[in-house]
């Protein structure tokens, strides 16, 4: 009888794993990990592979995809399983059709929770968690889709007072990141557009990259500001704050450097 | 010789419309479109000082015309005076034979009248019939010469009265064609007749013409002119009758100009608001309205690059203009406006409307294209096509490193003949070219050929259709993440509807409010006669029928673009899909964007269309051509042997003075040898041609053969797919 572990291996590096994590990769019989939606620059593969003593076999999202069937899944059938997964397995990039098909088959499966960039970004900016509505990604843009759901999602939430996580998307076809800069114009567009007032130069955003290292960089100001400063790591995240709590407004003033004009219309 | 003239001075003639003709040649192929098109550039084409500077140019002609090389421009000035008149004649150009068909009907929009050719010996073919018949739907008038007396003289060794009633018997059954397609109002007026100057005939090898009053104001009569070849004195004929006066004068005469076509020709051949300034421009020919042309002809040149000719049918075209491609729907600056003298362009700057301007600049032009200054001009209908490509071969260079100089000839090639489709084979690294017909196909070969590089060609391929015969089931279709759903329903499209989008009456461009009318006048539920999202040129339509699902347009397009792509190769055999509706019945969105892109939802949508598509008791069509022959009444047991042993039919068998006219139809399948077969068993005696007829189904005894066939060729697994193969 095997099993499928799916483990998650935090934001930033192979340090991201925890302490249960390693200690049932390390047990496992075949050890996988996808990088599909979240390549993780910082993440040496060799350091790793030592901290398992085992090799590590890369998948592709056709692999668990379309091909689950006869690759993992399979495997997974006969001998103990593990899948690492940046972040958290079951949040931003979901797997959990593919732990249904492993229920299905007969397969023990089991998960061991990851830091998520839904739990790291609220986190470092200051903000509260509950006061969060729907978040949306906006994808690497292509001449035939462009989708203004980033854009009905945070006017949804504003209208609301609440704040809205913008996930920024990776393509591995393209090996390219969106960056803040490029996700904000992104949403310019369709603000010049569509003329809602919902993303504007002058609109309270927060900037965050590299969550999960020891320097993660926060940087609330205004769309304009956030345009043209240099955020360095990947990947990148985006918030649109709806109305602040006097504590959330402190917190963006020290943690985000974030200036008192910009935050004074928020309250 | 050729009519030297400055430009200054054909600008000057063709600003007042009065002295302007639009008119084409057309013929059956070999009834001699090109010598008389030779004959008349080399008797009246215009010439410019700045061409006919250089020596060498006017040597060139010459050349041409003694190798007797059709000269392939998109439109040739002449020039000829009737009644101390100036007037300037643009011929445009309209390929020769049938199998270019999509070609022939786009030349016909920019035209208000033509002579047709029919060659004394074959009489009217059933190409002649086909294009006289495409000439009239768009309004085209048509006048009639009539070639080859020389055959009829020598060969057949008639006698003067026998080609009397020859002539007399051509021109009732050219008239026969007229009563048969015009419409009422142009029937009885546009009838042509030896009285009214509407008929001509001669040789336009021997380069003789006459007409019934130009033979009376000379003193000519038969006798005379079958004397003159038994005398051997053809050469005193050219001189007192040369070919392009009766023909010239019989365009100048008969076919009108521009002001007086466009008020009746306008309401036939655009769909938009006559009411609408645009439209009022149009009927008036206006050079001060807005501007709107018809491409009929792209070709690039090596020097000057894509140069797109048509009609200008309102306002006047500058240089340095900016102008909408409505088609493309994107602006495009105009480099340069020219007019053309004879077959070579000048430059001009501007020309106004009327008249047929040939534009550089303008890359992304194709032929059937409509150019405006407005941005919501209604183009011209989509141009009914009577023929699709069925027929295909692989090309491959002998020399592999000529492959770059292939590639790009082939790009070249479909660019200036839209009906010729250039497809890679991805698996395989094959271009293949599809035509119309075999014979499309080795001409264009031969063009290949021509620019010095040498070739591998396959033997012909047929192409088939895929479709439905039933409707068939809803399946689920998963995205490869399994965060969408999407549910589709295959069922064959009514034929009646089928036959709306050939005919360019229903398509993509024809206004959505529209659409839903037609449709719901054909039976269709209002839900499905609005939902519609997509028409294709393959005769399939795309409806959404459903109701309030979330984020359905955030995926839309990849829906639409999925369907497209489905349609390009259907499941059973990766030939194209044809005749289907497809119903989007119901589907399932991700909430977040990043999971709904093309590479999940067209997948998705592929294999719930593929499916559906299965359980729809699928099957293949095969292109079924027309042959018509004449033949002596003791070859018809032969020839309808053959017709029947191709697992053809015969239509009709009608015997037409002592000639027996059989029609038939063949599966193109079955037609790559005949002409030997036809030649063998009617020792060369029998006329025929074939053109392209209508897609019928292939026998149900034949398809799974046929379907394993194609795909082993196409090196995929013998066995079609299943409905399994697409759902989990």
């Amino acid at each position: 009888m095997g099993s499928l572990t799916f483990i998650g291996l935090g934001l930033h590096n192979e340090k991201g794993l925890s302490l249960v994590g390693l200690e049932k990769a390390r047990k496992a019989e075949k050890v996988f990990i996808e990088t599909y939606t979240n390549p993780m620059p910082h993440l040496s593969m060799e350091n790793l592979q030592k901290l398992l003593g085992k090799p590590i076999v890369r998948l592709s999202r056709g692999d668990l995809e379309e091909n689950a069937k006869n690759g993992i899944l399979r495997d997974a059938k006969k001998m103990d399983v593990v899948l690492l997964v940046p972040g958290d397995p079951m949040v931003a990039t979901t797997h959990v059709w593919l732990r249904v098909e492993a229920l299905k088959m007969g397969i023990k499966t089991e998960v061991v929770n990851g830091v998520s960039v839904y739990s790291a970004a609220p986190s470092v900016a200051g903000l509260q968690i509950y006061k969060f509505g729907r978040s949306v990604t906006i994808p690497i843009p292509t001449e035939n889709y462009k989708p203004q759901t980033p854009y009905d999602v945070i006017k949804e939430n504003s209208k609301r007072g609440l704040h809205t996580l913008v996930l920024l998307d990776f393509s591995s076809e393209k090996n390219r990141w969106i960056s803040i800069g490029e996700g904000l114009s992104y949403l310019l567009e369709i603000e010049e557009e569509r003329k809602e007032k919902v993303v504007f130069r002058g609109r309270l955003a927060v900037g965050l990259a590299g969550l999960g290292s020891d320097k993660p960089v926060v940087k609330g100001d205004t769309v304009e500001k956030l345009l043209s400063y240099d955020f360095k790591l990947f990947p990148q995240t985006l918030i649109f704050p709806g109305r602040l709590h006097f504590m959330e407004v402190e917190a963006l003033k020290v943690f985000a450097e974030t200036p008192e004009e910009v935050l004074k219309l928020y309250v | 010789m050729p009519k030297l003239k400055t430009t200054a001075e054909i600008l000057k003639i063709v600003h007042n419309l009065e002295q302007v003709r639009n008119a084409g040649i057309i013929a059956h192929v070999d009834h001699g479109k090109t010598t008389l098109t030779d004959s008349l550039l080399s008797a009246a084409g215009l010439l410019s000082p700045s061409v006919a500077g250089t020596a060498l140019a006017l040597d060139y002609l010459e050349e041409e015309q003694k190798r007797q090389m059709t000269i392939k421009a998109a439109n040739i000035s002449l020039y000829y005076e009737v009644d101390g008149k100036p007037y300037v004649i643009n011929l445009i150009d309209t390929p020769g034979h049938v199998d270019f068909s999509g070609r022939v009907t786009r030349s016909l929009r920019a035209i208000d009248g033509c002579v047709v050719v029919v060659d004394a010996v074959e009489e009217v073919m059933v190409q002649t019939e086909t294009v006289t018949r495409q000439a009239l739907e768009e309004r085209v008038r048509p006048t009639l010469y009539i070639n080859k007396i020389d055959r009829l003289i020598k060969e057949l060794r008639l006698s003067p009265s026998q080609v009397q009633e020859k002539l007399l018997r051509i021109i009732r059954e050219f008239n026969n064609l007229i009563e048969l397609y015009a419409e009422p109002e142009f029937r009885e007026k546009w009838k042509v007749s030896p009285a009214t100057g509407t008929v001509a005939f001669g040789s336009a090898k021997d380069r003789w013409g006459l007409t019934i009053q130009s033979a009376q104001e000379k003193g000519i009569k038969f006798s005379d002119i079958v004397a003159a070849y038994q005398e051997g004195r053809v050469k005193d004929l050219v001189k007192i009758a040369p070919l392009h006066e009766p023909i010239l004068d019989m365009i100048i005469r008969h076919i009108p100009s521009p002001l007086v076509a466009q008020k009746y020709r306008i309401p036939k051949i655009w769909k938009g608001d006559l009411s609408s300034e645009i439209g009022k421009a149009m009927l008036n020919c206006d050079p001060n309205g807005p501007l709107v042309m018809c491409v009929t002809n792209v070709v690039v040149d090596p020097q000057a690059g894509v140069v797109a000719t048509g009609r200008l049918f309102s306002g006047t075209v500058k240089a340095g203009d900016v102008v909408r491609l409505i088609g493309v729907r994107e602006d495009c600056r105009i480099q340069e406006v020219c007019i053309y003298m004879g077959q070579f362009r000048e430059v001009v700057g501007s020309l106004p409307a009327g008249n047929i301007p040939a534009l550089l600049g303008l890359d992304k032009a194709r032929a059937g294209e409509t150019i405006s200054s407005l941005k919501d001009t209604v183009p011209f209908e989509q141009l009914q096509y009577v023929s699709e490509p069925v027929v295909t071969i692989a090309i491959e260079p002998k020399h592999s490193k000529d492959l770059p100089k292939l590639v790009d000839f082939l790009r070249k090639l479909s660019l200036e003949d839209p009906n010729l489709v250039v497809k890679i084979n991805e698996e395989t690294g094959e271009y293949l070219i599809s035509g119309m017909g075999q014979l499309h196909l080795e001409i264009a070969t031969t063009w290949i050929q021509k620019a010095g590089l040498e070739i591998i060609t396959t033997k012909p391929i047929v192409l088939y259709r895929e479709t439905v015969r039933k409707e068939g089931e809803v399946f689920e279709g998963k995205s490869p993440n399994k965060h969408n759903r999407i549910y589709l329903k295959v069922e064959p499209l009514e034929p009646e509807i089928i036959e709306l989008i050939r005919k360019g009456e229903l398509s993509d461009y024809t206004p959505r409010h529209q659409v839903a009318k037609i449709l719901r006048e054909h039976g269709w539920e209002t839900d499905e006669a609005r939902g519609v999202w997509r028409i294709d040129e393959h005769c399939n339509i795309l409806t959404d029928v459903t109701k309030g699902i979330q984020r359905l347009d955030v995926v839309k397009d990849s829906i639409i673009s999925a369907f497209n792509w489905s349609i390009e190769e259907g499941p059973l055999a990766y030939e194209t899909i044809r005749g289907i509706k497809v119903k989007l019945v119901d589907a399932q969105i991700h909430e977040d964007p990043v999971h709904t892109g093309p590479a999940q939802i067209m997948p998705a949508t592929r294999r719930s269309l593929y499916a559906s598509f299965l359980s729809a008791n699928p099957t293949l069509l095969e292109p079924i051509l027309k042959v018509t022959v004449k033949v002596p009444p003791e070859q018809v047991g032969n020839v309808t042997k053959i017709i029947v042993g191709k697992r053809g039919k015969i239509i009709s068998l009608e015997q037409k003075e002592h000639i027996m006219h059989i029609i038939g139809e063949i599966p193109t399948a079955e037609t790559f040898d005949l002409s030997e077969l036809m030649r063998s068993a009617t020792a060369g005696k029998a006329f025929w041609g074939t053109e392209f007829l209508k897609w019928e189904f292939v026998p149900a005894s034949m398809v799974g053969d046929l379907i394993r066939e194609i795909r082993k060729r196409k090196g995929l697994s013998p066995e079609p797919p299943t409905i399994e193969d697409f759902i989990e």
